[in-house]
């Protein structure tokens, strides 16, 4: 009989190798944060330097080309495990296909969001957002890409099979964003106007912990259904 | 003595309602090597894939008497492993799947013996097909289960390479182990374990 691993074991064995393949496909992986950097470097040039005006649009403008560039790679999320048969073999693990959805989506959220929560100072930087509203840019920014990656990474599931998968990823992803944008910028806006953040950071961490728990459940059904299809 | 591991009842894979090949009946027992045979098309990788649950298109009854993810390997026509990733790292990865914890050790000790230690570090997609072939042995080797599940395991072995494999799989079934193979060679020495079905076209 064998002796399972613990689950702590588990995860950063599995958190281990994500973070190999990005570092294999550094060029690649780089790509959604090189996205966003540039994007940021346009505004001043194409609205205008004075930092009155970006100072207003900054964190509008910093929050969409987030959700932008977390498409870039999104229908590949799935991709590689499924066509060189590592999905097949999550079937004969003893530990369910929700966890090794979860475990995958969460190595990806550490090593992106993190990252682009990092950025967000010298985002801010670029487009003269006032400092004292960095942190709460930041722990958006860090709970929504949280619930971006959950719910990209159910597209690129359902998606799977499909030709063009880019676009249906948009597609089936976004609506289930706009909540994301809408309540992350509410939080900006109201500590702007030095008011209570709770009910939309409670909202967001609402949003955020139901996905951590459900998504999974869903995706791996929606892998198990393409496997015996 | 032999423990029946697997009922199979009528059982014939479907393409649009249609039977493949002429339903099947066998009981899979420990200590049996069961060479399914038949040509090109007539669906013994199905087949595979219906016995182990990663295809629902089939009539009949499959009925496994042991947990499949406790007993199970599959070794199928997809790699199973990260191109980009070295054999060590695959091999770990592979093994937690499987819920088995390797030590660097044990990882030396399996890659030795598939020959593959000299390429341990090296990504898996420069490796040649017969070398890559090997590595998927090795990770089913590594998972200590009782039934082999293996579509084509010979495919781009060398000569030397495709009699090791059958002692290895030979020395499994001796020691209580079972088999189901897909493969169009025949099989060097048939002994007692032996037994081949044949798919006929329905």
């Amino acid at each position: 009989m064998t002796i399972l691993m613990t689950l702590r074991h588990l995860f950063w064995l599995a958190l281990r190798r994500e973070g190999l393949l990005v570092v294999q496909k550094s060029s690649q992986a780089l790509q959604p944060l090189l996205f966003l950097t540039l994007i940021m470097a346009l505004f001043p040039l194409a609205i205008s330097p004075d930092q009155k005006i970006l100072a207003t649009i900054a964190a509008g403008v910093i929050w969409i080309a987030v959700l932008l560039a977390s498409y870039l790679a999104s229908d590949a999320f799935f991709a590689e495990d499924w066509q060189s048969g590592v999905i097949e073999q999550w079937r004969y693990s003893p530990y369910p296909l929700a966890w090794w959805v979860q475990i995958k989506i969460v190595a990806h959220w550490m090593l992106y969001g993190v990252s682009i929560t990092l950025m967000a100072p010298l985002l801010a930087l670029l487009l003269a957002l006032p400092w004292s509203q960095v942190p709460i840019l930041m722990l958006t920014l860090f709970i929504g890409s949280g619930i971006i990656a959950y719910s990209n990474a159910l597209a690129a599931a359902l998606t799977l099979r499909a030709r063009s998968a880019a676009v249906l990823v948009l597609l089936i992803a976004l609506p289930m964003q706009i909540p994301v944008v809408i309540f992350a910028m509410a939080a900006i806006n109201l500590q702007a106007s030095g008011e209570s953040i709770l009910a939309p950071l409670a909202f967001l961490g609402g949003l955020w912990l139901f996905s951590a728990a459900l998504l999974p459940l869903a995706i791996a059904m929606a892998l198990q259904i393409m496997m015996t299809a | 003595m032999s423990i029946p591991l697997l009922t199979v009842n009528q059982v014939s894979c479907l393409i649009e309602e249609t039977p493949l090949f002429k339903p099947i009946d066998f009981v899979l027992q420990s200590g049996v090597l069961l060479h399914l045979q038949g040509a090109n098309g007539i669906g013994k990788t199905s087949l595979l894939r219906v016995l182990i649950g990663l295809s629902s298109h089939y009539q009949g009854a499959i009925k496994w008497h042991t947990p499949l993810y406790l007993s199970t390997v599959y070794l199928g026509h997809l790699a199973g492993f990260h191109a980009l990733l070295s054999a060590q790292e695959n091999l770990r990865y592979f093994a937690a799947i499987h819920g088995r914890a390797l030590t660097v050790g044990d990882i030396e000790h399996i890659l030795r013996h598939v020959q593959l230690w000299q390429y341990a570090e090296d990504p898996l997609g420069q490796l040649s097909a017969g070398q890559k072939q090997r590595f998927k042995i090795a990770q089913l080797l590594s998972m200590q289960r009782t039934v082999w599940m293996m579509d084509e395991p010979f495919t781009s072995l060398d000569q030397t390479t495709c009699l090791w494999l059958e002692q290895q799989m030979k020395e499994h079934v001796q020691q209580g182990g079972a088999i189901v193979f897909t493969s169009h060679q025949a099989f060097a020495e048939a002994d007692t374990h032996y037994q081949a079905l044949t798919l006929v076209a329905a």
